[in-house]
């Protein structure tokens, strides 16, 4: 976060961006995510297989980003909110991955609280519209709607 | 029942976001609640028509038999909140769900009626490419905005439908349509460049189009299935504000419980092109097998689309209803913070 990323490189990501595509070891069977040049479970693999994940997890870790201390990109949202929530997911299939956590309010999000991924606006610029996953709380089955 | 074979509704999803503003707070802010809601959504500050439109068919997808999406035959998106006015909305929604590249796409754009042109208009493709597991899905969502001084802006919500048809286990199968276009100027429009909705306001003019173009879709529909308004248990209405749906539904000779288990108003606020899908949805919620339902939608300019619908044997078979669900609960938010979620502020 924070860094610039260019529209060709957000391009390039966007199965893994929009709907959590990640890569299947063919050496050791690991699941990579985001996908690795080299696998990050074997550190060997270099030939994979896309994996549609879930987007079910837990989260591991949290902090709340408030407003002057917002990358820029994000700046316009942490006015809008005052805050929003980091954490950092553990995601069903075993690779952890840092996302934004939705609708936790103004509430301390629990840890170990499952988790599920939806589609979000991540931040705009140029005018061009960076849509990406985000979390957000989930009931013990999945899906669950918003309040339950 | 030959002429009744074709796709049909096997599968749907609705999504309202979990944000609720009260009448209550616009009475606070200004006095007086210019729209007969209760409470309606609030999208989240990143959350658009395509967020939503992509919740709202995952929930679909869940919710009837597996499907492999990279199999989808046809795509038909409807909403009049785009987030671009230039460049193709469907490609997000394809990308996000795994949709194929090859998939026919379909955009409804320009007015409230867009949600039943998309189901129409997915179903007619659909029509076309009868082979087994051939399948497609109808998403619409809407945002739609008008400015905060702007009587109209009350009623607005947010929400999201879609719908998975199929050729197999159908739920509700599509028997009849009629469409009715005719000019009409100065309700509800929004220039070419605009965010914000306006409306003339002139009610008596602007009533007597929507009755017009709506009653004339629906008699349409009856002379065509040769049947009666009562011979139909569900009416689905427009449901712009809280009332011109019910008044338009007297007058054409339906009984108030065949219009109010589709008439939402109160709970969802004007959620533009969903307004009638979430009324359907909630009819398939509760519908059994061999009841009928005509759905009328009316888009200011003006149009009206009427949809003639039989609920299958499948109904009720694995029953998991969405709208009660999706309207449920929701974190409740003032004024103030409605307007800086909306980006209003
Ligand atoms: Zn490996």
């Amino acid at each position: 976060m924070g860094a610039h990323v260019s529209i060709a490189m957000y391009q390039r990501n966007i199965p893994l961006r929009y709907r959590l595509v990640g890569q299947r070891c063919q050496t050791c069977g690991g699941v990579n995510f985001p996908p690795r040049a080299v696998c990050s479970q074997c550190s060997k693999g270099t030939r994979f297989e896309d994996i549609q994940l879930s987007g079910r997890g837990v989260l591991y870790s949290w902090t709340r980003i408030a407003g002057a201390g917002a990358p820029s990109e994000f700046a316009a949202q942490a006015q809008a909110l005052g805050s929003f929530v980091v954490g950092l997911v553990q995601l069903e299939e075993g690779p952890r991955v840092v996302a934004q956590i939705v609708e936790v309010g103004r509430s301390a999000p629990r840890l170990g609280q499952r988790v599920e991924a939806v589609l979000r606006r991540i931040y705009e610029e140029d005018g061009v519209i960076r849509y990406g996953y985000k979390f957000r709380p989930a009931g013990d089955a999945a899906p669950t709607p918003p309040g339950k | 029942m030959g002429r009744h074979d074709g796709p049909g509704i096997v599968a749907y999803g609705v999504y309202f976001p979990s944000r609720r503003i009260s009448s209550d707070e616009y009475r606070r802010a200004w006095g007086s609640c210019a729209a007969a809601i209760k409470e309606k959504a609030v999208p989240d500050f990143d959350e658009d028509s395509l967020t939503m439109a992509v919740e709202a068919s995952r929930r679909a997808l869940l919710s009837g038999p597996r499907r492999d999406p990279g199999t989808a035959a046809v795509l038909a998106l409807a909403t009049t909140s785009a987030p671009y006015a230039e460049k193709a909305l469907a490609s997000t929604v394809v990308s996000s769900l795994g949709l194929p590249p090859d998939i026919v796409t379909v955009e409804c754009t320009t007015s409230s009626r867009a949600g039943a042109e998309a189901l129409e208009l997915a179903t007619m493709v659909l029509a076309e490419k009868r082979k087994p597991g051939a399948w497609g899905l109808v998403a619409a969502a809407d945002a739609p905005r008008a400015a905060p001084h702007d009587p109209l802006e009350h009623g607005l919500g947010a929400g999201a439908v879609a719908i998975v048809l199929g050729w197999e286990d159908v739920l509700a199968r599509l028997v009849g349509r009629c469409s009715w276009v005719e000019e009409s100027l100065g309700e509800r429009f929004r220039r070419a460049g605009q965010e914000r909705l306006n409306d003339m306001g002139v009610r008596e003019v602007t009533g007597s189009v929507f009755d017009r173009v709506a009653g004339a879709a629906v008699g349409g529909l009856l002379e065509a299935s040769g049947l009666k308004p009562a011979d139909y248990r569900y009416l689905v209405v427009p449901q712009h504000d809280g009332r011109a749906g019910l008044q338009l539904a007297r007058r054409l000779g339906f009984k108030e419980e065949q219009v109010r288990p589709a008439f939402l108003f109160d709970r969802t606020g004007d959620v533009g092109v969903c307004s009638c899908l979430v009324g359907l949805a909630a009819v398939l919620d509760v519908a059994a097998p061999g009841e009928r339902v005509i759905l009328v939608a009316y888009g200011s300019g003006a149009a009206a689309s009427a949809l003639d619908l039989e609920v299958t044997a499948e109904a009720g078979a694995h029953r998991r209803p969405q709208v009660g669900p999706a309207l449920d609960g929701g974190v409740p938010v003032d004024y103030l913070e409605y307007l800086k979620l909306r980006r209003m502020l």
